[in-house]
């Protein structure tokens, strides 16, 4: 990025003109502007105008206890409100030194992939109704669409959960649930060929895919991509293998990896990445302990003094919540480093002499969720 | 009957044909895309949701037809109307069975095609008229397709004048009463078919639309009868092509048993029917792809073809 | 596995102690502002990715307290910079020259909390109204 884009009419003189996307726009994905200075159909430079939607999440859980500070975590990324919720508790637990159950633990891996699972499959439909498909969107939604009837029936909630507590969960499960997550997770194995048979070898869709947006992997470093996004270019960074949190050291899963970096390697490893969650949910159902679900933990927070990181993996990429505590019962300051805010950051450099059309192929494929990045 | 009422008689057989056609095809794409979809489409209005095409077009009749203050007022009243006043012309030569047809043209065919460029006109109105960005970029689009689509299209549609013998619709489809054109010419009809699709401006080419791009491209500022105009004129150019593909290519109204016109909806219902197929099938190409299909393959694979069918029939 | 970090550090002249990864942290320095852009060149040569630039506003000891966090993508390597400033005109060193990400977080932690990024390529506002001329981060903003 040099000087700051101006938004003057005067950049039109040479023939340039601004073209406003959003944040009103179906290809953004929510309130996301971009404003873009275009030649013809190719774009010379794109300038993301951020903040449409943004809450003040931060001074938000400044202000509120841990416990009422949770409920509001999930509604960041509402497509991955599990994983919020779940680094919420984790890094409570850790900055309280609190133990969780084993039982619980296998029920947030079993939610937390299942709404992997349900967001990865949202971002194929919509991405490929970036590419023009329609289709593909509403085939998606009746798998999300059990994943959903899923999780409310333990949740109570299809969107924004709240359902794990400190130390636990807040309700346990029954065998009727496992049952019926062992009943789709073999429905959706036999249904995912379909998904490849609809759109993954299409020529169309290849070579709309192939070869745009590329991310180089020291470019990701640069930006900080994390995800599927920074699989895609090669590099195997998961923090569900590096810094394995929740007992997911204990289930045996692979790091889907494409080395391309363009919009087709991030493809492949969002669907590879099914099948992998997939994999896990069989491994925490077939294992489930018996036991409490929930440890008895004081019914006020008050941590120690002192500050604590916690990294997880949410569908987008790491998400790391910083808490620094100063001993009382409200966060003296709370940090959200949300995937999808440093995974868009990339998007002006990647647009730029693209075609309009790629763009928005970029930018559905870098899978962001607005409310998230603007947080 | 003398000239003034048979004009008048036409006039009226073809205006409700594009009518009626409209509000079939609108429900019949909802239909279709539902149950793609995995899901019904319209229900509640009529049965099976038959009469919601009627319920809307009542909608859009009372809306506010808004015209933008930076619009050019007299280019964006003219573009809806330029797209849907040739249909009606192109609509006069189109035999739909033994008698059914409005006036044997001697020049049928070549007609239709023309006034088939006319609609590119209306996009381009429209997307000037406008004076909307996205608007602009969707009727440039418009602009950059036609040459790419209109030369192998014009190159199908010669070499079945060649084989035919004649310019007249009529006269092609009585040529294939003892073989349909699509045996002999497979490979033509494939690239009429996506040549019609490019013409349609349906997905997976429909740049000037492109509504994940442009939001809706040339008409993202017409409400009401401006849009709905539009809407007509895309479904009626549908019709048209698809009835020329039944006659250039299956026979026309020609088949056993059922009468004339019910053969003709039938074929011509059957392209439609695949039109649809693709849209909610493919996922759209890029705009310099589509030109690249166009220049590099449609266009060399009709002419081999015409040349070679010239050679077969010189034989 | 944290011998690229212990490299990096000895580029930037600094010595490298091991935390107890407890916390989610691996290491974490405490540095005067013009260390900050040595070492940020030694971990981009390391390969480290910027997780993020924000700040911890120290109303008690009236300090600003600019947080950098980098990890590496072989993982374990989390870093933490702290670089305490007074609060009344903070001022802390940009990376967004070394790392072109740090320039949206630096961009956000500059509208929050009133901070100037010595050197940041783009000084608008992120998140907040483009005239928007508060900081609500700071512990003493009461509302708009």
């Amino acid at each position: 990025m040099s000087a700051p884009l101006t938004y003057s009419l005067e950049s039109t003189d040479n023939g340039n003109f601004l073209l406003n996307l959003g944040p009103q726009h179906p290809g953004t994905h929510g309130v996301l502007r971009v404003v873009l200075q275009m030649d013809g159909e190719y774009i010379l430079r794109a300038d993301p105008v951020l903040g449409y939607g943004h809450r003040m999440q931060e001074k938000i859980a400044e202000n509120m206890t841990y416990l009422q500070a949770l409920p509001y975590v999930c509604r960041m990324d509402y497509l991955g409100a599990m994983s919020y919720s779940l680094a919420w508790v984790l890094a409570v637990e850790r900055l309280c030194s609190f133990e969780v159950p084993e039982r619980a633990v296998h029920v947030r891996v079993i939610a937390c992939e299942l709404n992997r699972i349900a967001s990865h499959l949202l971002w194929w439909g919509a991405y490929l109704l970036d590419l023009g498909a329609f289709t593909p969107f509403l085939q998606a939604f009746a798998d999300r669409e059990r994943i959903l009837d899923l999780l409310e029936s333990i949740t109570g909630s299809r969107l924004t959960y709240c359902y794990f507590r400190f130390g636990g969960l807040g309700a346990d499960v029954d065998e009727t649930f496992l049952a019926r997550v062992a009943e789709f997770v073999t429905g959706f194995r036999s249904r995912l060929p379909r998904y490849h048979d609809l759109v993954t070898g299409n020529v169309i869709f290849q070579r709309r895919s192939r070869d745009v947006g590329v991310i180089l992997p020291f470019e990701a470093a640069g930006y900080g991509i994390t995800g599927p996004c920074l699989r895609g270019s090669g590099l195997a960074y998961d923090v569900r293998k590096k810094e394995p949190y929740s007992g997911y050291d204990r289930f045996e899963f692979t790091v889907p990896v494409a080395q391309e970096g363009d919009c087709l390697a991030r493809y492949n490893v969002r669907m590879a990445e099914l099948e992998e969650s997939l994999t896990i949910i069989e491994q925490a159902v077939a294992t489930m302990p018996e036991g409490p679900y929930r440890a008895r933990v004081p019914r006020v927070i008050r941590p120690p003094e002192g500050e604590v990181i916690m990294a997880v993996e949410t569908p987008r990429g790491e998400l790391v919540i910083h808490i620094v505590s100063d001993g009382s019962t409200r966060p003296w300051r709370v940090k959200f480093r949300v995937p999808s805010f440093a995974n868009l950051s990339i998007f002006a450099r990647l647009a730029r002499g693209q075609l309009l059309a790629d763009a928005l192929a970029i930018l559905g494929s870098l899978d962001m969720v607005i409310p998230e990045v603007d947080r | 009957m003398n000239i003034p009422a048979t004009i008048l008689f036409f006039l009226l057989g073809i205006s409700a044909i594009v009518g009626l056609n409209a509000v079939i095809l609108v429900w019949l794409e909802r239909k279709v895309a539902g149950h793609m979809h995995f899901r019904y489409g319209p229900m509640e209005v009529g049965p099976h949701g038959l009469l919601q095409t009627l319920a809307d077009g009542i909608k859009l009749l009372g809306k506010q037809f808004l015209v933008p203050d930076a619009a050019d007022r007299p280019l964006y009243l003219l573009a809806p109307i330029v797209s849907l006043v040739p249909i009606f012309v192109a609509m006069v030569p189109l035999p739909l069975g033994e008698k059914v047809q409005a006036w044997e043209l001697n020049i049928g065919l070549p007609l239709v095609v023309a006034l088939g460029l006319l609609n590119t006109l209306g996009i381009l109105l429209a997307g000037w008229g406008s004076n909307n960005k996205y608007a602009l970029l969707g009727g440039s689009r418009a602009v950059a397709q036609i040459l790419a689509y209109k030369i192998p299209l014009l190159l199908c549609i010669l070499t079945i004048i060649m084989m035919a013998g004649s310019y007249s619709l009529r006269e092609i489809a009585l040529a294939q009463k003892n073989g349909w054109y699509i045996l002999s010419q497979p490979l033509l009809f494939i690239i009429y078919v996506v040549t019609i699709t490019l013409e349609t401006n349906r997905s997976p080419f429909d740049f000037s639309e492109a509504e994940s791009e442009l939001v809706a491209g040339f008409h993202i500022e017409y409400s009401a009868m401006g849009f709905s105009l539009f809407f007509l004129a895309e479904y009626s150019y549908m019709f048209i092509a698809a009835a020329l593909a039944s006659i250039l290519f299956l026979g026309g109204w020609q088949g056993p048993l059922l009468p004339g016109p019910v053969w003709s909806l039938i074929k011509l219902y059957g392209i439609i029917f695949l039109l649809m197929w693709f849209r909610w099938t493919f996922p759209r190409l890029r705009i310099d792809q589509m030109l690249a299909l166009g220049w590099k393959i449609l266009l060399p694979l009709a002419l081999v073809n015409f040349l070679v069918t010239a050679g077969v029939l010189a034989l | 596995m944290s011998s690229r970090l212990q490299r990096a550090l000895e580029q930037a002249g600094l010595e490298y102690r091991p935390e107890s990864p407890r916390i989610g942290l691996h290491c974490s320095l405490l540095l005067e502002p013009e260390q900050l852009r040595p070492l940020a060149l030694a971990l981009a040569r390391e390969g480290f990715f910027i997780e993020t630039v924000t700040a911890v506003d120290r109303i008690g000891e009236g300090l600003m307290e600019g947080i950098y966090l980098f990890n590496h993508y072989d993982g374990d390597m989390r870093l933490l910079a702290r670089l305490p400033v007074s609060r009344t005109r903070p001022v802390l060193p940009s990376i967004g020259r070394i790392f072109p990400g740090a320039v949206w977080h630096e961009r956000e932690s500059a509208e929050m909390f009133g901070i100037t990024y010595d050197g940041c390529p783009d000084s608008r506002n992120l998140l907040l109204p483009e005239d928007a001329d508060f900081h609500p981060l700071r512990k003493d903003f009461t509302g708009v």
